[in-house]
Parts: structure tokens; sequence; C-alpha cells
């Protein structure tokens, strides 16, 4: 699963059917350290995710294995939100607070 | 599937309810000449993999096939699915 930090919100009025009801966020791809990488998407909420969390989401046939985007025209669902990180002992990522070595 | 090591580990309270109770594990897969990506990722653990490992890692629908029974209609698009305790290859 990706890493991406949430930026912001989407907004579609006319859509297809099946995305009824999802609150969309614009997300982009980011590294262990919560900084972000890559280019934009747009996923769809699981899990009530915010701008400026970092989440992990599910792409391609996947991203459908959630009772709410069964069947529905999603490629890519944010799972779950992270609150820390570890890498080699030391915490690279917090959600509250400063990494380990950062004052 | 594809060779990956795991560098260290994710914590996440909120996570959809199938996750709950899943390690998730930081990984890097190793590419095509054997390298490790730069990109790390998150993948679910169920194979008592440990930090440092060289591990088997499994992508797309087919990874949450991986979850445990009666968990399998999850989110998953990556998972570690065994522990490498030997590698070998010929060179070319």
């Amino acid at each position: 699963m990706d890493l991406v930090l949430v930026t912001g919100n989407v907004v579609s009025t006319v859509k297809d059917a099946g995305l009824t009801g999802f609150k969309l966020l614009l997300c982009r791809p980011a590294g262990a350290d919560g900084k972000p990488t890559g280019d934009e998407l747009v996923c769809v909420d699981a899990v009530g995710a915010g701008r400026g969390e970092l989440c992990f989401i599910a792409r391609g046939s996947s991203a459908r294995q959630t009772e709410p985007t069964r069947n529905r025209p999603v490629d890519a669902v944010v799972c779950g939100i992270v609150d820390s990180i570890e890498r080699d002992g030391r915490v690279v990522f917090r959600k509250h607070g400063k990494p380990d070595g950062v004052k | 599937m594809q060779r990956g090591k795991v560098t260290g580990s994710v914590w996440a309270t909120r996570r959809v309810e199938v996750l709950e109770g899943v390690r998730l594990a930081l990984v890097r897969r190793r590419g095509p000449d054997g390298r490790l990506a730069d990109r790390e990722e998150v993948a679910v653990e169920v194979v008592e993999a440990g930090v440092g490992d060289e591990v088997l890692l499994a992508d797309g629908r087919e990874a949450s096939l991986a979850m445990p029974e009666g968990k399998n209609f999850a989110p998953v698009d990556l998972a570690v699915v065994g522990v490498l305790d030997e590698q070998s290859w010929e060179e070319d």
C-alpha cells in the first residue's frame, strides 16, 4: 500500500451513480517521513481522514474490497491513518509531535 | 511476486475494520537488478517477518488473499507472504 499525504478535498456533483455518498480526498504519495513525493491522485475515504494526515491507500481492484466500495468504480481507497512510522529503531514520522532526533 | 526487505513498522489506530489487529510493515521492493527501491510502501505482514528480513511480497488483489481466513475481502494491495532464508542465482 502506498503512503499518501491528504492535501485537500474534491467535490463532484455530476458523477457515476456508484460514487454517490463518498468523500473524495486529494492526496499526494509520500515518503515514510510524511513528505509528499509524487503526483496527486483522488482517493475515496473509508476511515474519516482529513487534510494534513498521512494515510495508506489500496489501489486497483483491492480498492473495491471495502463494504462501501464493493463493486463501485473506485481504484484508490484510503484505508488507514498513520500514527507513527519506525525505521531501524528510530521513529521517522509522528502524527502528533516530531520524529526522533528533531528538536 | 517480488523480493523485498522489511525496513520498519507502521502504526495506525484508525483503519478499516477488517485490518484491525494486522501488523503493518514498512517495506522496500527489490527491482529487476536486485537493488532496493528508494520508495517505501506499507504491507500487511502475517508471516512474522522481522525488521531487516529479506521477504517475498505479493501485490495487487492477490495480496488480500494472504489475510487471515475470513478477512480476505480487505483493501490490501501489498503483503509480506514469506521470509527468505536463502537465495542463489547464476551470474550472467
